[in-house]
């Protein structure tokens, strides 16, 4: 779990490097092929890019697997506010200040703001949360061993009341039937300490 | 300390680990 969550950070970090060096050079680049490229791209940073999304599906996949039965899972979904946060940072930066040689484009910044939005809104709504639930996604509580779901889940404390309902219902019953004799002491003080 | 907040650590251990890495890993394939 501690290793795919370290692969699904470098891959992100990856990405947005590569996604740097590409809007570096304005935006759009392209390598190979039979055309004149008008800008070739930055060493590296297609393999990068590449590697940062491969790395990270597979990462994120992993780490679900790993993390589900701990009850860790819910850290995930940090990684998309994360992710578009970090992705639509770049876009801002470089569409309000291009890099030296590129023209000052507002598509950037119009890009900047959706992924502001697709990564800011459901962090919000995180932080919307109820504390307890918030925390909750991070601090699971440790999954019981009978059901290996989590304390929360279950339903243990009804369960108890009912149980300690009925076990005094018994004994009444069993302290009718001492009463009127049908039990004698010891049967009595015996079926009471099985019920207890 | 709880064994869940030790978790809690190892996981921005991690986090932070993989940051480095992809720091790296950038710099090897980019140079």
């Amino acid at each position: 779990m501690l290793v795919s969550l370290a692969v699904l950070a470098a891959s992100m970090t990856s990405l947005f490097l590569g996604m740097r060096a590409v809007m570096e050079i304005g935006g759009s680049c392209a390598s190979g092929g039979p055309y004149v490229i008008a800008q070739e791209c930055p060493e590296g940073a297609g393999t990068a890019m590449m590697a940062g999304f491969l790395g990270m599906t597979l990462a994120a996949g992993t780490f679900v697997f790993a993390a589900w039965r701990l009850g860790y899972a819910g850290v995930l979904l940090l990684g998309w506010p994360a992710l578009f946060l970090s992705l639509g940072w770049n876009f801002f930066e470089y569409g309000v200040s291009p890099a030296e040689g590129q023209e000052d484009s507002g598509d950037f910044i119009f890009c900047g703001v959706l992924f502001a939005i697709m990564g800011g809104a459901p962090l919000l709504g995180f932080l919307a949360l109820q504390p307890r639930r918030f925390a909750a996604l991070f601090w699971p509580s440790p999954p019981s061993p009978a059901t290996g779901r989590s304390a929360e889940r279950d339903e243990r404390p009804r369960r108890r009341r009912r149980v300690s309902s009925f076990t005094a219902r018994e004994i009444e019953r069993l302290a009718a039937l001492h009463r009127e004799g049908a039990l004698t002491d010891d049967e009595f003080k015996r079926a009471k300490e099985k019920l207890l | 300390m709880s064994p869940r907040a030790v978790m809690l650590v190892l996981m921005a251990l991690s986090i932070a680990g993989g940051i480095l890495l992809g720091m790296v890993f950038y710099d090897a394939v980019a140079s």
